[in-house]
């Protein structure tokens, strides 16, 4: 290595283009790129231009600044206004009031944003607001919601998420089984649904068709004993399921895929005598749904 | 055309050639979209490229296109091959970049995170040879305007 060194003293890291720049800076919190803005003029330029926000740290609500730094993420939104945000990342618990979420939320999608992430709670129900599913921009969009309820448009005819790709919904509890189906088939390009820590206690049907849904995961959740699950993917690969058992479980027009891992992941019904009975019972009807369509 | 190996020569800025397996050249979406397009000639130009990058780059190529090589040995060799003064790092971003190679320009743009990571100011200047162009006035001022990431 030492006969590069020759060319030390001279830094050529701050003449990188700046959307190379921008990528080496887009994992990073926003704490540590604001820190930055003092390297120089050419980095503080690099960091109020970046099109990542991400701030996922252990700043709270009764923090001196705590007002200065909702302003920041107000400014930091609203100003550049020509540059397409690619990806926002709010993990925040109960820092922020629902109001603020949803100014933010606005306000990112006023900036186009490509991937959506927010981790926070609610502390009611809580709706997609319009802007966000109208998005013409949206591909990715993560949602954890502390287990609160997700109210899920019931306009989605209308057109809504058209491009969104990967939906990954956590720890929310989710209702009504009929807007949920239309939801998921009428998402048009939607190739990723992951539903992990989901709450089915108020569902009766979980039905997900989709003719675009290349992977399908399933991970632990709740209340999964009354609902039904039926699937309907034609162009699905990959099935995932690591969740409790279901009331009854129905997937029809597999045929593409490649994968299926199921494991019902019931710690409590293990002592129930015939839960082995159950799963051959479940599964073997699975199978039989499958075979026909191969 | 036969189905054995097919060699590719690719000329740098400063006029040097490699002589390169196409199957280990394609790992770069540039060549590969050249190749596929049919617009290859004799000799691939990579006006970008100088020869002392290229020579890092068709090391990591090959490594990484090496048959049974266990992840352990890639992560050695990964790990070995970013350690580089940050004037080689920043010539093998903008390679990898132009070459349009993903996997070693997130690899590479990851090293330079990682170096600045936990750092102050002054130890990230000092780390890439920053220059320092405010005036203790306009930093302090930053410094205000920003106080909830300052303090």
């Amino acid at each position: 290595m030492e006969t590069y060194c020759c060319s030390n003293g001279i830094d050529r890291i701050s003449s990188l283009p700046v959307d190379i720049l921008h990528n080496v800076l887009s994992n990073l919190c926003i704490f540590d790129v604001i820190h930055m803005t003092v390297l120089s003029k050419r980095w503080k330029y690099i960091c109020t231009t970046i099109p990542y926000f991400r701030f996922d740290s252990n700043f709270s609500d009764s923090d001196p600044h705590f007002e200065e730094f909702k302003e920041f993420i107000d400014t930091f939104l609203i100003s550049h206004k020509t540059i397409n945000l690619v990806r926002f990342i709010l993990s925040c618990s109960n820092m922020f009031e629902t109001t603020d979420i949803l100014r933010f939320i606005d306000a990112t999608t006023r900036r186009n944003v490509e991937q959506f992430v927010l981790w926070f709670s609610p502390c009611e129900p809580f709706e997609l607001p319009h802007c966000l599913v109208t998005c013409e921009c949206l591909q990715v969009l993560k949602l954890n919601l502390c287990g609160y309820i997700l109210k899920l448009p019931n306009h989605n005819h209308l057109g809504g998420f058209r491009q969104l790709k990967l939906l990954h919904l956590c720890n929310v509890e989710l209702l009504d089984g009929h807007l949920t189906s239309c939801f998921f088939s009428e998402c048009l390009l939607l190739e990723k649904l992951e539903l992990c820590d989901c709450n089915l206690q108020h569902m009766n049907l979980l039905y997900i068709a989709s003719k675009s849904l290349l992977y399908l995961t399933f991970d632990e959740g709740n209340y999964y004993d009354n609902c039904e699950i039926k699937i309907s993917c034609p162009a699905l690969k990959f099935l995932t399921y690591k969740s409790p058992m279901p009331k009854d479980i129905v997937i029809n027009n597999l045929f593409s895929i490649e994968y299926v891992n199921i494991n019902f992941n019931d710690y409590d019904r293990n002592c129930d005598d015939d839960f082995g009975e159950k799963t051959e019972i479940l599964v073997h009807n699975m199978i039989k749904e499958i075979v026909p369509s191969i | 055309m036969s189905s054995s190996t097919k060699f590719l020569t690719l000329k740098t800025c400063d006029d040097k050639k490699f002589v390169l397996d196409e199957a280990i050249a394609v790992r770069s979406q540039t060549i590969k979209n050249m190749v596929e397009d049919d617009c290859v000639s004799n000799v691939i130009p990579l006006p970008n490229v100088d020869s002392k990058t290229m020579t890092k780059v068709i090391e990591y190529w090959k490594k990484h296109s090496e048959e049974g090589i266990s992840k352990d040995m890639l992560m050695d060799f990964d790990k070995a091959f970013v350690k580089v003064h940050h004037s080689i790092l920043h010539a093998l971003i903008l390679a990898a970049n132009f070459l349009n190679d993903k996997e070693m320009l997130d690899m590479m743009c990851q090293e330079v995170v990682d170096r600045i990571k936990g750092k102050t100011p002054e130890e990230i200047r000092k780390e890439f040879d920053i220059k320092n162009d405010f005036t203790p006035e306009e930093e302090e001022e930053i410094r205000k305007e920003n106080a909830w990431a300052f303090e």
